[in-house]
C-alpha cells in the first residue's frame, strides 16, 4: 500500500478500533487493552512526526556533557578528559537506544560513588534529563488502565 | 506474562484428576480470567465434584513479568502457613509443579467470597462512617499480619540487614529489567544501601497492603490477597507503602498511624518511615518500569505502558525524599 504513508495507516487503524471494535466489546479487560493500544498508536504517530525521543535525549545529554567538560577543564582536567572519552566511544549498534545505553552506562560509571563536584554536576545533568523525558511520556498514559489496577 | 489460552478445561481436568485426586474433581466446567492482577495471573475455575459444584482460584506463575524472580511454591507454602495461623487468606489446596498444563506452575486456592473496594469507590466517598470502620479494620488486619509467625520467608537479625536485603532485591530486579540506564533509581539505591536503619522489631510484611488486595464481606475483611511481595522486615515498611505506592483512602498516616502505634506498641519513627517511603517508591518504580521490559520480552498486557509511565513519575519524588532524609540524618 505504497500510496499511504505510515501516519495515514496508523490513523486509519486508530479510527477502526475506535469506531468498530471498542463499541462492540463488553469485556472490561479487552476494552482497557484497546484503549491502551490507542494511546500507544498516538505515541507512534508522534514519533513519526517529531522523531525518536531517544535520539533527542542523546543529543541533549551529549551537548550538556560537552558544556560541562569545557566548563571544568581548568579546575578538573582529568574529569573533563574522562567526559570527552565517554562521548567519543560509539556503541556497536546504530540504533538510538544503543547509544543511550552505552552513553548512559559510561556516564553513570563516572558519577557513581564519586563525591567530587563535577561528578555531582554530571549526576544532576543525567537526572534532569531523566525527569524531562519522563514528562514527555504522558502521551501514552491511559487512565482506564490505571483505574483497573488501583 | 503466562497466559491461559484456548480451551484448557480438559487438560486441567485431566491433570487435577491425576495429580490432585484428593480434590475429587470430576469436571472442570470453566476457566475465567480475573482481570486485576499485573503479575501472577489469577483465574476463577468452576468445577464439579461428587459433593456438587465448587469454585477455586488458580494463580499461575508467569514465565516473565514485572516482579521477578517468581516462586509460586514459596507463596503456596507461606499462604498455607499463615492461613493455619488464622489470617483470613485463601486456603491453598494444590500446587502444580508441571508448567506445561497451563503455561506455568500454578496453585489452586479456595475462592474467598466478598467484594473489593477500590480507592475511587463511590460507596466509600459517600459514607464516611463506613470508611472509618474500614480504616479501623485495615489497621487491625495489618497489626495482625505483623504479629503472625512464619517459617517460609528469609529471616534477618537486624533492621539494617533486612533493609539492605530488600535494596539488594530491588537492585537485582533493576539489573534484570532496566532497558536504559536509570540514574535517579541507581543513585537512590546507593543512598538506601548507605543509610539502612535499625528496626524496633522485625515482622512478616505483606509488601502490597492496599484496598484492592482486600476482600470484604459485610464490612469485615474476609480475605487478604496477593502475597507475592511478602517478606520479613521493619513493620514501618508496610505503613510507608500505604503512604506512597499504595496511597489511597486507607493510607496509614496521622491519626491512623497513631492508632496503629497504640495497637502494636511500634513507635512511628519519622526517620525510618521516611527511609521506607523512599524504598517503597524505588521498589514500586522498578516494578512499574519492568512493565516496559515485559512488553519488550513478549508480554501482551498493554496496561503495562501506563504503569511504566506512572512508575517513571515516581522518580520525580525520589530526589525530594532523599533530601528530606538527608536533612533528618544531619539534624
Amino acid at each position: 500500500m505504497i500510496v499511504l504513508d505510515s501516519a495515514q495507516i496508523l490513523d486509519s487503524v486508530k479510527r477502526s478500533l475506535e469506531t468498530h471494535v471498542l463499541p462492540a466489546l463488553s469485556d472490561d479487560f479487552a476494552r482497557v487493552q484497546i484503549l491502551s493500544a490507542l494511546k500507544a498508536l498516538a505515541e507512534v504517530s508522534n514519533r513519526l512526526e517529531i522523531g525518536d525521543p531517544a535520539e533527542r535525549s542523546n543529543g541533549i545529554i551529549e551537548a550538556g556533557v560537552r558544556d560541562l567538560a569545557n566548563s571544568i577543564r581548568s579546575e578538573s582536567p582529568d574529569f573533563a578528559t574522562k567526559l570527552d572519552a565517554a562521548l567519543e566511544v560509539r556503541p556497536e549498534g546504530n540504533a538510538p537506544r544503543d547509544r543511550s545505553r552505552q552513553l548512559g552506562e559510561a556516564l553513570w560509571e563516572l558519577c557513581s560513588g564519586c563525591q567530587a563536584p563535577p561528578a555531582d554536576q554530571l549526576l544532576a545533568l543525567l537526572q534532569a534529563e531523566a525527569l524531562r523525558t519522563m514528562g514527555e511520556d504522558n502521551v501514552w498514559m491511559c487512565p482506564e488502565a490505571i483505574e483497573s489496577l488501583t | 506474562m503466562a497466559e491461559v489460552t484456548g480451551n484448557l478445561a480438559l487438560p486441567l481436568e485431566k491433570a487435577l484428576k491425576n495429580n490432585a485426586p484428593q480434590l475429587g474433581i470430576d469436571r472442570v466446567l470453566s476457566i475465567e480470567r480475573l482481570t486485576s492482577g499485573l503479575s501472577s495471573q489469577s483465574y476463577c475455575v468452576e468445577t464439579e465434584t461428587a459433593d456438587g459444584p465448587t469454585r477455586l482460584v488458580m494463580r499461575v506463575e508467569p514465565e516473565h513479568g514485572v516482579i521477578p524472580p517468581y516462586d509460586i511454591a514459596r507463596e503456596y507454602r507461606l499462604l498455607g502457613e499463615i492461613h493455619e495461623a488464622g489470617l483470613p487468606t485463601p486456603g491453598v489446596v494444590h500446587l502444580e509443579e508441571d508448567p506445561s498444563i497451563v503455561g506455568g506452575r500454578f496453585m489452586l486456592m479456595t475462592f474467598v467470597e466478598g467484594v473489593i473496594y477500590r480507592n475511587m469507590d463511590a460507596r466509600l466517598k459517600a459514607d464516611p462512617a463506613l470508611l472509618s470502620r474500614m480504616q479501623e479494620q485495615f489497621i487491625e488486619m495489618l497489626a495482625r499480619i505483623h504479629e503472625t509467625p512464619q517459617h517460609v520467608l528469609s529471616n534477618y537479625t537486624t533492621g539494617e540487614e533486612a533493609a539492605r536485603a530488600e535494596v539488594a532485591v530491588c537492585r537485582n530486579r533493576l539489573m534484570k529489567t532496566e532497558l536504559l540506564p536509570s540514574p535517579i533509581i541507581r543513585h537512590a539505591l546507593d543512598f538506601l544501601d548507605e543509610h539502612a536503619p535499625p528496626a524496633q522489631c522485625l515482622a512478616l510484611l505483606h509488601g502490597d497492603y492496599r484496598l484492592p488486595n482486600l476482600m470484604w464481606k459485610e464490612d469485615t475483611i474476609s480475605g487478604v490477597l496477593d502475597w507475592e511481595l511478602a517478606r520479613v522486615g521493619d513493620p514501618l515498611s508496610d505503613l510507608a507503602f500505604t503512604q506512597t505506592i499504595g496511597r489511597g483512602l486507607c493510607s496509614i498516616e496521622g491519626e491512623l498511624a497513631a492508632r496503629y502505634a497504640e495497637r502494636t506498641g511500634i513507635e512511628i519513627d519519622e526517620r525510618r518511615l521516611l527511609y521506607y517511603r523512599l524504598l517503597e517508591m524505588v521498589k514500586g518504580t522498578i516494578i512499574g518500569l519492568a512493565g516496559a521490559y515485559d512488553l519488550a520480552q513478549g508480554g501482551d498486557d498493554l496496561r503495562l505502558l501506563s504503569v511504566a509511565r506512572i512508575a517513571a513519575a515516581g522518580q520525580a519524588i525520589m530526589g525530594s525524599l532523599e533530601a528530606q532524609l538527608e536533612a533528618l540524618l544531619e539534624a
